[in-house]
């Protein structure tokens, strides 16, 4: 059986529903990465798991019992803010220290506590300060300090480095990550960035409107997108998700066509011919060569590779990966060739992976 | 030279422009607050009255009296009972009802009723409050010792107003009642200031409510806290008023505030020197807790 159990749950405000009855089962010791736009409710499922927004329907389990009804002190839990939410009146010390002080924990036995998680996140210098003497970087590395002291079952994250800039984020996000690894603990982070997501994930699940629309494993969740919608919020750039149509098909496979991009696509959902699809294929899954013939608008060089924003010739949009060298013709024409067995089908109607 | 010399043309210019911008201010605090702060400085050693052509100067005659003036010291010492209590229900308890209502333990609905029920007295006027609560407090026939006749704490009753021992206190309540109110609303705004996730990591901590309320409620709001104490001890200084609608003074002076004794000196009984010297007493007191409020906001 799971180790935490989500099976469900539903927040209704009024006569509003945030989440709409979402099931994830979580392992132990597993990083799970709930992702998904703004308002999708990601935020929302993860304050229900911490006890600070009631459940309307459906039931919560960690390890085995049914959390419900049990105040957030004593569902086993830590919770990472957004805004890291340290104490402003209280040093380092006393941030990391308040709920075992709470708990009267016996002074040695805190004090222990607190080093190892000041040499967990090298936080042994800073103890006497207070969180305004801090750099954002470290306001984040006490607010898990206070987590970590708390030795929870489960560790959840809302949001932790959207307020850190880039570098500090990268550098963060890799400490995450080895502290994962070292705590062995169960993680639930919430983010909406799908890079945090695919770099962090034992497994990720993507969210929209409330509902659960994927869970898998990154790669997983990279290579078959179960729809549309997580085929255009996971991988950056965005997929192309282009308008075609069912030129032919055999065994486990169709022949598709959008605009003169023609691609043979396997399917477990054989479509008929003629029928209107989305073919969805990744920017880094297209190259120049012989194939079809797009009109570059823009390009951006990014060093190592160049990213050209096309358009076909019935005007839809397309993206391409291109080598950072890449010598673009006067007059902006190219031709692009799919990479084979890279691209996707979606049906049109549903948006749903055929 | 001349380019070395245009920078400090330049600065003065620009302070120049400064002090007028603020000249009109500058001048009305001169005429309407500095002025007569200074001239009462200069009326209290004199000794005359308000119709009086000729002054005497007496030199610290007038503080002299005042010291050994056995009315004084009960004064001082009621406006001292008075600030102590408003500092304890106005700053005290209005937080404690300010972080109940905030915690949202209750209903909006029942927390909005409460919160109206207890600012409206502050909306009206002194007078007016004074002459209700005189209504209520007289003596048998006032609903006060009504309730205490019919719940049988007849032995309780007694003139509220009208007794040395109580008169003042009876005061010092209704003022009570009046303000804590609107302190409390003062710092219900204060708390809505305080970042909620702060609240959310203390529940998550496990702590109480009366925990989040000494460890974030009151250090998130203790400039407000700062201000309000401040406040209300110069307004418990400055009292008048309540007191002379209420009592004035009485009986027998045992009601009697540094306010009331002044206006007592000037309007009733012609002494211009001696209010002038009551006055000044009260302003360097006001003064002296006026730097102290500096030096703490200075010191965050």
């Amino acid at each position: 059986m799971a180790y935490m159990q989500i099976k469900g749950i539903a927040k209704r405000y009024g006569t509003y529903e945030a989440v709409r009855g979402i099931d994830i089962d979580i392992a132990e010791r597993e990083f799970v990465v709930i992702v998904g736009p703004s308002g999708c409710g990601k935020s929302t499922l993860l304050r229900m798991i911490a006890g600070l927004e009631s459940i309307s329907r459906g039931d919560l389990v960690i390890d085995g019992q049914r959390m419900n009804d049990v105040r957030p002190a004593d569902r086993g839990i830590a919770m990472v803010f957004q805004s890291y939410a340290l104490y402003p009146h209280k040093t380092v010390e006393q941030n990391m220290g308040f709920a075992l002080k709470v708990a009267k924990t016996p002074k040695d036995e805190a004090a222990r506590k607190i080093a190892r998680a000041a040499e967990i996140l090298q936080l042994g210098p800073l103890l006497k300060r207070l969180p305004k003497e801090l750099s954002g970087g470290q306001r984040q590395r006490v607010a898990i300090g206070r987590a970590i002291v708390r030795n929870p079952k489960v560790f959840l994250f809302d949001e932790p480095l959207s307020n850190l800039d880039a570098s500090l984020r990268l550098q963060m996000r890799i400490e995450l990550a080895q502290l994962h690894r070292e705590l062995q603990a169960t993680m639930v982070y919430v983010t909406h960035d799908q890079i945090e997501a695919m770099t962090l994930a034992d497994k990720i699940v993507v969210l929209r409107d409330g509902l659960v629309e994927q869970i898998g494993a990154p790669l997983e969740i990279y290579r078959r997108p179960a729809n549309t919608f997580v085929a255009g919020f996971i991988g950056s750039p965005k997929m192309n998700l282009l308008k075609a149509r069912v030129t032919a098909t055999v065994a486990g496979q169709a022949r598709v066509d959008a605009a003169g991009l023609v691609c043979d696509v396997a399917v477990d959902h054989l479509p008929v011919i003629g029928a209107e699809v989305t073919l969805g294929i990744r920017p880094e899954h297209l190259a120049a060569g012989p194939g079809a013939p797009v009109q570059v608008q823009a390009s951006e060089r990014l060093g190592g590779v160049t990213y050209a924003y096309a358009r076909l010739p019935d005007g839809q949009s397309l993206t391409v990966q291109l080598d950072g060298e890449h010598d673009f013709a006067a007059d902006g024409g190219l031709t692009v060739q799919p990479q084979p067995g890279r691209a996707h089908l979606f049906s049109g109607d549903s948006g749903l992976r055929l | 030279m001349p380019d070395s010399q245009d920078p400090i043309r330049a600065t003065w210019r620009q302070s120049l422009q400064g002090w007028l911008w603020v000249a009109p201010a500058l001048l009305f605090l001169a005429v309407f607050v500095y002025g007569p702060a200074l001239t009462n400085i200069r009326f209290s050693l004199f000794s005359f009255s308000a119709m009086s052509l000729d002054w005497d100067f007496v030199g610290f005659e007038n503080y002299l009296r005042l010291w050994n003036d056995p009315r004084f010291m009960t004064a001082l010492t009621n406006n001292a009972a008075y600030a102590a209590i408003s500092v304890t229900c106005q700053v005290g308890i209005a937080l404690v009802l300010a972080a109940v209502l905030e915690a949202r333990i209750f209903p909006d609905f029942s927390a909005n009723l409460f919160r109206t029920a207890l600012f409206l007295p502050s909306i009206l006027p002194v007078v007016v409050v004074g002459l209700v609560w005189q209504l209520l407090l007289t003596p048998m026939t006032g609903l006060i010792d009504q309730i205490l006749w019919e719940t049988g704490l007849s032995s309780w009753s007694k003139a509220w107003l009208g007794e040395p021992d109580t008169a003042i206190f009876a005061v010092i309540f209704v003022s009570q009642w009046q303000w804590t109110g609107y302190i409390m609303a003062l710092f219900m705004v204060a708390i809505r200031a305080v970042p909620r996730d702060l609240y959310e990591a203390m529940e998550i901590d496990g702590a109480s409510g009366v925990q989040q309320f000494w460890h974030i409620t009151v250090p998130g709001v203790r400039e407000t806290i700062l201000i309000v104490t401040i406040v209300t001890i110069l307004g418990s200084l400055k009292v008048f008023d309540i007191v002379w609608v209420m009592t004035a003074g009485g009986p027998n002076h045992a009601s009697e505030v540094l306010g009331t004794m002044m206006y007592r000196a000037a309007f009733r009984d012609d002494m211009v020197g001696y209010s002038s010297a009551i006055a000044t007493v009260i302003f360097f007191i006001a003064l002296t807790i006026g730097l102290v409020q500096i030096k703490l906001q200075k010191d965050r």
